[in-house]
């Protein structure tokens, strides 16, 4: 349970006495490690092993599933075993007080030398950020899948991803007489009509209005109806001809009692709901299959693709995170944020992660070890080439997300029209100060 | 000559007390109210001087009048409420019965627990479909249709004040029992021989000799619950909508969520000016009040 | 009328008291009862989930009596989770602020209850002012300040902010319980020799029972529950508290409610428990006496 730390390691050695011990174990280190070193030198570029200097370093991880925790102190231990001169102090925090707690400390000159990130514009607009050419090994930067590459990307490089898709719970389908999973518009209203009939008190379709869980939960339907969030100039689209055709075909399912009526109900609420039957269809990542599994696993259920408009080609949403790095004090700090990434990274460490947490890799390497040892996830892997991804990075996203969520509740609860409310946020967004 | 120095070293024994509270209250609070004045980066560094602009921002945005709004009803809603609850509870405890202990005893379970722990509570009685509440009254017939409590906004506002109420009403009724134990019996008896029933009691003894109490618990609860964060943003996060966001979720929001660090530094600093002079005035006419009618 | 109520002398207290017992109150009782319900209520119902297993959590039909009842919700907590970490920082850290509150508290009460000096009134209202900001709203500058001065991964020092916030309200409580305690009394021991500092220890602490129990329990209640300040300034896990900890089972996601809610009663108790076995000291020590 406990981290190995630098000091316990160095005190035992002390303790053990005797300058000659130290010297003869000195000896013997160097002959082995001149004899690793030397049969390694012609190994791949991927596991070369460099000691590395003495650094301390902060590391972030998010909370993403129950297991990460013991995933990333297992695999932080593994690491300082292997780079005794390395200190990992490992940070985290719950989703909604993580990024305050990573920009306290970053705001005071502490940022972490590896950090999962979600939203780090700010972070490079003020320059605090190390760009990845300087710290991402070129091994590294080869072997990430072609869907998450973007050559005009400085700053970050993607964690893990997932995909969403739509999860449909059979014994309410059948009930129902819904014998597919809707594809279109039209037909995922068909199918919610007949849902409601069958089953009245249950929600027939869940749509999350509040979070950070605005931003896919807008972009299923968004991209469904042909559309963007923002255009090739940096501007955002949120009052296009798409945006509005989603947004109308929202409300409707809304004002017919076919939408989730509680607009404060966030993701976590709604896959409570799912799991204890009370929502009938939910899109939501592919780490839903494992919360299922472990909380509820009687209940049956299908996954399918995400509905769209006729004429639309099909796509997925997924949505990454992201590794960052701040500017650290020197050069061993830099590299050893290196290593640890490149550690986590490792097929066999990634892979095993994953698999526990229900998210999807982003390297070449480990997607058919993925695929062996989550075979759940299968499916969703397949989806990961066509999948859509909404612009986090972008400096004004946390805003955007802010105004969108407002502008939807508004809307939901009848205050203000669709065109109305989209025209007023659009407003609202083109006014934000880019980077 | 002695005495006074004698005097002015005693004076030196309110000198940690003093320093500590410069130190870590005083100096953050320097920060904070130089951070409004200042520009900040995305990421909250300070980069210049910007007089007035984080205010004027803070004026223009069109949510401020209902974060205003919020607060006051917020306050002024949970205070009143838990004023009159209390009074009575405190009454009830005041007199002799069987289990009045236990029932003291219980009353400061909601005091004693952390308010996350309540505010946890009462998001899982209150969720719009799983809700202990929805669940009851769903399975007793009494509901057709599960209630969204909290995702109207007149509905979320009622449940924000009395949560508000549930853990301010076990201090304010030991606060206002101890005034009421202090009241002398005979100051009843004498005025029940002269013909005075319970209500008439209660009117011209109990509650002037109560006052002072009354008023400090309105002043303490005013200025906990106009800085309280955990309830309302375990329960509504200031939503739907910014319909429940007071001035310190919203600033907790501008400053933690949408990187608005400069505005919600100026809405803090205003917040906290707010609160000093509506509490001053307050404290000033009840001395006033209390010195005319002794 | 200035006259306070804890002013009258103790003989016709006691003569009141005796006079004759007051009747059961059947009414009030009825009431009283109806208060306690209505309190323990939701407490009740958070306890009924932390003995639900976790899959039967939310499994249909949605209910509120648990089907089976699983004690594991409080024991993975311990073997699972750092636990023993969190609660042995909370008390560490309570404990703490309790002891330094007092220490600093009682001096600074007992000089505003007994003299009258230049500085008193301000010294008042600086008071009542920490009472209207909270670390919540101050944290940026308090992780800047505590970054400056090498504070960080501190116990001590959160300790000490701990004590700066809520120290103000144990000055109020005790300067009033001192203020009601009758100068002769020390006036006589000052014949005899002892010194003010004598007679504070000797004399007006012994007095101020309640007092100091009603300020004890309010500080430590403030430091085991607090939350945001911890949340920021102790990123090391060997330094986590009860409050931060069970948070932790609050993601956004995947919220483990079991585990939440045993945890929270765990984690309440103790101080629920302390006030209980306090509670009659409580309106005691409350007694705000007349403001001056």
């Amino acid at each position: 349970m406990l981290e190995i730390r630098n000091l316990k390691y160095r005190s035992r050695l002390n303790r053990e006495g005797g300058r000659s011990r130290i010297v003869v174990a000195a000896a013997i280190a160097t002959a082995i490690g001149l004899v690793v070193s030397t049969s390694l030198v012609n190994a791949s570029a991927a596991t070369k092993p460099k000691a590395l200097a003495k650094a301390t370093i902060d590391f972030y991880m998010g909370p993403y599933a129950a297991t990460t925790d013991g995933a990333m102190k297992k695999l932080i231990n593994s690491f300082q075993k292997a780079n005794p001169n390395v200190t990992v102090r490992y940070q985290t925090a719950p989703w909604d007080t993580y990024d305050s707690k990573m920009g306290t400390a970053a705001k005071a000159g502490d940022g972490p030398g590896l950090a999962m990130q979600y939203t780090y514009g700010k972070y490079v607009a003020d320059g605090l950020l190390n760009p990845i050419k300087n710290w991402v090994s070129p091994a590294t930067m080869k072997d990430i899948i072609p869907v998450f590459v973007d050559p005009k990307e400085k700053w970050a490089i993607p964690d893990l991803a997932s995909v969403r898709g739509v999860f449909h719970n059979t014994a309410i389908a059948t009930k129902a007489g819904v014998t597919s999973t809707p594809q279109t518009f039209d037909a995922l209203k068909a199918a919610a009509l007949k849902i409601k009939a069958s089953n009245p008190g249950i929600t027939p379709v869940g749509f999350i209005s509040t979070g950070d869980d605005v931003a896919p939960s807008f972009s299923y339907y968004l991209f469904g109806a042909g559309g963007e969030w923002i255009d090739k100039e940096g501007n955002f689209l949120v009052d296009s001809t798409a945006s509005i055709a989603a947004l109308t075909f929202l409300k409707d399912l809304y004002d017919n009692k076919l939408l989730e009526q509680d607009v404060t109900a966030n993701r976590g609420a709604q896959e409570e709901r799912f799991q204890a039957g009370q929502t009938a269809i939910l899109p939501t990542g592919n780490f839903f299959v494992n919360t299922l599994k472990t909380n509820v696993p009687n209940l049956k259920y299908t996954v399918g693709a995400l509905p769209r408009q006729s004429g639309v080609k099909p796509f997925s949403v997924g949505v990454t995170d992201y590794f960052v790095s701040f500017k650290q004090g020197n050069k061993a700090q830099t590299a050893a944020s290196t290593a640890l990434m490149d550690h986590l990274l490792k097929p066999s460490n990634y892979v095993a992660w994953l698999a526990a947490d229900g998210f999807l890799p982003i390297t070449k390497s480990a997607i058919e070890p993925y695929r062996k040892a989550a075979p759940d996830m299968a499916p969703f892997l397949d989806n990961l080439t066509a999948a859509k991804f909404y612009p986090s990075a972008d400096v004004r996203w946390a805003k955007v997300v802010a105004i969108m969520s407002e502008s939807l509740q508004n809307v939901f609860l009848g205050r203000t029209s669709v065109v109305e409310g989209l025209k007023s946020a659009q407003k609202q967004i083109d006014a934000l100060p880019r980077a | 000559m002695n005495q006074s120095l004698q005097r002015r070293a005693y004076a030196l024994w309110a000198l940690p007390v003093v320093v500590l509270v410069l130190v870590f209250v005083a100096y953050p609070l320097g920060l904070l109210i130089v951070s409004s004045f200042s520009s900040l980066s995305f990421s909250g560094q300070v980069t210049g001087w910007a007089g007035w602009d984080n205010y004027q921002a803070l004026l223009i945005d069109p949510a401020l009048p209902n974060v205003l709004r919020n607060t006051a009803g917020w306050t002024v809603g949970v205070v009143a409420g838990t004023l009159l609850i209390s009074i009575g509870v405190a009454i009830v405890l005041n007199e002799n019965f069987p289990g009045r202990r236990e029932v003291r005893w219980i009353l400061v379970i909601p005091w004693a627990t952390s308010l996350i722990i309540t505010s946890l509570v009462f998001a899982w009685l209150f969720d719009s479909r799983l809700g202990t509440i929805n669940v009851i009254g769903m399975s007793a017939g009494i509901l057709s249709e599960p209630i969204a409590f909290l995702g109207a906004g007149q509905t979320a506002k009622l449940i924000l004040i009395f949560v508000g109420i549930f853990v301010s009403v076990p201090f304010t009724t030991y606060l206002l029992l101890s005034g009421l134990q202090g009241i002398p019996a005979e100051c009843y008896e004498a005025a029940s021989i002269d013909g005075a029933n319970r209500i008439r009691r209660f009117r011209y003894i109990t509650l002037p000799l109560l006052r002072p109490f009354i008023q400090l618990a309105g002043l303490l609860n005013a200025i906990y619950v106009f800085n309280s964060f955990p309830i309302i943003w375990i329960l509504t996060r200031g939503g739907p909508a910014n319909d429940t966001q007071t001035i310190i979720t919203y600033m907790y929001k501008m400053a933690f969520s949408t990187d608005e660090t400069g505005k919600a530094a100026a809405l803090g600093t205003g917040g906290f000016f707010l609160l000093l002079l509506l509490g001053s005035a307050y404290w000033i006419t009840l001395r006033r009040s209390n010195r005319i009618t002794g | 009328m200035t006259a306070t109520p804890m002013n009258v002398p103790a003989q016709k207290k006691r003569r009141m008291r005796t006079r004759q017992r007051p009747r059961a109150n059947r009414v009030a009782q009825l009431l009283g009862f109806l208060v306690a319900i209505f309190i323990i209520a939701p407490y009740i119902v958070m306890f009924l989930v932390s003995i639900m297993p976790r899959t039967e959590v939310f499994t249909p039909p949605l209910h509120v009596i648990p089907r089976a009842i699983d004690f594991s919700n409080f024991t993975i907590p311990w073997t699972d989770f750092p636990l023993p970490i969190y609660f042995r920082n909370s008390l560490i850290i309570a404990f703490g602020a309790t002891v330094l509150g007092l220490l600093i508290a009682i001096p600074a009460a007992y000089v505003l209850a007994r003299f009258r000096f230049r500085f008193r009134t301000a010294i008042t209202l600086t008071l009542l002012m920490t009472q209207m900001l909270s670390p919540a709203m101050l944290i940026l500058g308090l992780y800047q300040e505590f970054r400056q001065f090498g504070l960080l991964n501190n116990l001590v020092a959160v300790i000490v902010v701990n004590t700066a916030f809520t120290v103000a309200f144990a000055v109020l409580i005790l300067s009033d319980v001192f203020e009601s305690i009758p100068f002769e009394i020390e006036e006589a021991a000052f014949i005899d020799g002892a010194s003010r500092f004598g007679t504070l220890v000797r004399i007006v602490l012994p007095l101020s029972g309640p007092g100091l129990a009603t300020a004890g329990l309010f500080l430590f209640a403030q430091a085991w529950n607090e939350f945001t300040l911890a949340l920021t300034v102790l990123s090391d896990p060997e330094l986590t508290p009860l409050s931060i900890g069970l948070y932790q089972f609050y993601g956004q996601f995947d919220k483990q409610w079991t585990y939440l809610f045993a945890t929270a009663v765990m984690g309440a108790l103790p101080v629920i428990l302390c006030f209980m076995y306090l509670e009659r000291w409580l309106i005691k020590g409350l007694t705000a006496g007349s403001i001056k």
